[in-house]
């Protein structure tokens, strides 16, 4: 019973999410498009609830309302976005016309989408309370919240042992501590859920983005080349925020791209608030905010010399969770231990010819062998792929372009924040990077594929 | 043209390397060991003893055998338990080799909790609790 409420607590998030993600494409409704909405707005909703939360806990902490603010938001949004339910046709009814070739493709993308769901199930089933880092952390994060909410402010010792990283953001903490209000229950449910919420929503939102840019084929490829890769469903299932982060990269680029596809603003309004909503869920989404704000705006003043109408919607979008991830980092949480060895330690670090040999050691482990088969890692896979089928039509270069560059720019951010690790640099290294990788690589294969010609060019002849 | 049949070989490969890992990994975690049983255990230990602590929020030292001088340990394991505990008594704060708070948990063999009584008993009033826990109140400051 527990676990049926608990499921259902997510259910008026995540509505919200999908109203709102709908009423942007009110007008798309076959297969991919609500696979993308569908997933997006559960992402987004998500998210949006976690800053509700938030502000509730600023305003009204230790009084029991959050579930009416909750339906209050909802009753809000559908309000706002009744005129755009009134396209009725439901995505079954929708008549896709499938080749024998794209069945087939979309079979065997089922298959594995199935045992990724079952499996993340499994993991998540077998390990409740969530692996190290989501207890220690997380859900930590989140009985401090939830146990005493009158006096949650005091959360965020500056005495709490650096290990429990009490300055990491709250999107998490803060939603698994919504959930257990409104439940009225601490239950490991609730976090459990929203990790395999996170995992499926990501596997949508690949599907229905390249199933809505590209083809069927290549859509169900990109489920197969990520729910078929070893960590997958691992990382569905830890409640770490890990794969939460990559789902909000992949959502931003996803919106990048549709902007370039429809030129409205409110899809780079939108890109501005996935972006900041992974800053909001991981220290690394600071570091992606930053990067895809002077990324794709840059861009579009470099080809179209308007900077300020592309970072106008975008910083609009970004407003309410970059100001509540702010607030936290500046007002609540302890100093971050990174930049604590002052300038002469961290000049020390960079010019340290040791410490490249070490950090160049683990990436060249990571990118180029790990996730793959037969010794080779999945990355340089689809670098081959990449070269062997990249599309000679020129189907939104700048998208692409702009993609490549986000995720190149995180994995030099990521080596530039080891350079001045204050910790032991093996150890910090081997604990962390694989989660690294796990940030980008959902991104790394959207952008592939969406360069990359589809099975259906392929098998065409 | 061979350029094609390679497109096409290389793409069915990567399909049924994907389909293939894909069952694996649900295979794997069919019977994987869970650690569920150990971290319910500690938290269902650690919150009897958090309700011997008179407030809601604060702080506690925490001292483990890693404090005690000339005590044998393991490291990994030791850093494990006061992650496990701090989950556990949550929104208390643990202050890690501290026993100079008011409230103090000890999470400590008994070699190691022998040595620790010899020195400071007369400073606290001790409560065993199960396991290696016991809470020591600071009577005299």
């Amino acid at each position: 019973m527990t676990a049926l409420l608990s499921l259902l607590s997510f259910t008026l998030p995540a509505l919200t999410g999908i109203l709102i993600v709908h009423a942007l494409w009110a007008e798309k409704n076959n297969f991919f498009d609500w696979a993308l909405k569908l997933s997006l707005g559960i992402g987004i909703g998500l998210g949006i609830s976690s800053l509700l939360y938030f502000v509730y806990l600023l305003f009204f902490a230790g009084k029991h309302w959050f579930l009416f603010i909750e339906i209050l938001i909802f009753v809000v949004v559908l309000v706002a976005t009744r005129k755009k339910l009134r396209v009725p046709v439901p995505p079954w009814l929708i008549k896709n016309q499938f080749t024998r070739a794209q069945t087939w493709m979309l079979l065997l993308a089922g298959i594995v989408f199935l045992t990724a769901f079952l499996g993340i199930l499994n993991y998540a089933r077998q390990r409740a309370l969530g692996d190290w880092d989501a207890w220690m952390i997380y859900n930590r994060a989140a009985r401090f919240l939830y146990r005493d909410p009158t006096n949650w402010r005091e959360s965020f010792p500056q005495e709490m042992s650096v290990i429990f990283h009490a300055d990491y953001p709250l999107l998490l903490a803060s939603n698994t501590a919504a959930r257990w209000e409104v439940l009225n229950k601490e239950t490991p449910y609730v976090p459990m859920f929203q990790s395999v919420l996170f995992a499926l929503a990501t596997l949508g939102l690949i599907f229905g983005a390249l199933g809505r840019f590209k083809s069927t084929g290549q859509a169900s490829l990109s489920l197969i080349l990520l729910g078929g890769v070893p960590f997958y469903l691992l990382e569905g299932g830890r409640q770490t925020a890990d794969l939460p982060l990559a789902f909000f990269m992949l959502a931003t680029v996803v919106f990048i791209f549709a902007y370039h596809e429809e030129k409205r603003f409110s899809l780079l309004a939108f890109a501005g608030f996935t972006a900041a909503l992974a800053a909001w869920t991981k220290n690394e989404g600071l570091l992606f905010l930053l990067i895809t704000f002077c990324t794709a705006d840059f861009s579009l003043h470099f080809w179209h010399k308007k900077i300020f109408q592309s970072a106008l919607p975008f910083l609009t979008g970004a407003i309410l969770p970059l100001s509540v991830a702010l607030y936290f980092k500046l007002a609540l949480a302890p100093a971050s231990e990174f930049l604590s060895g002052g300038l002469a330690t961290i000049l020390q670090d960079i010019t340290d010819p040791a410490r490249h040999g070490i950090i160049l050691t683990y990436f060249k482990d990571i990118f180029l062998f790990s996730n793959g088969w037969f010794h080779v890692g999945i990355l340089p896979i689809l670098c081959v792929y990449f070269l062997f089928f990249r599309t000679r039509a020129k189907e939104n270069p700048q998208a692409v372009f702009i993609g490549f560059a986000i995720f190149t720019l995180q994995i030099i951010g990521y080596y530039a924040f080891y350079l001045i690790s204050p910790y032991e640099l093996d150890w910090h290294l081997s604990s962390s990077i694989d989660r690294l990788f796990i940030h980008v690589y959902p991104t790394i294969l959207f952008v592939t594929l969406a360069a990359s010609q589809t099975p259906e060019t392929i098998f065409a002849e | 043209m061979r350029n094609k049949i390679l497109q096409k070989i290389i793409l069915a490969l990567l399909v049924l390397l994907g389909i293939k890992t894909g069952i694996q990994g649900f295979i794997s975690t069919i019977n994987m060991p869970s650690p569920d049983v150990s971290v319910a255990n500690w938290d269902e230990r650690a919150a009897a003893l958090k309700e011997s602590i008179p407030f809601e929020r604060g702080m506690v030292g925490y001292i483990s055998d890693i404090d005690i001088p000339g005590v044998e340990y393991d490291r990994q394991n030791l850093v494990g338990e006061f992650t496990l505990t701090q989950f556990a008594i949550a929104p208390i704060v643990l202050i890690q080799g501290s026993d100079d708070e008011e409230w103090n948990i000890l999470s400590l063999t008994p070699q190691a909790y022998e040595i620790w009584s010899a020195e400071n008993a007369q400073n606290y009033e001790v409560i065993k609790f199960g396991g290696k826990f016991y809470l020591a109140h600071k009577v005299n400051p």
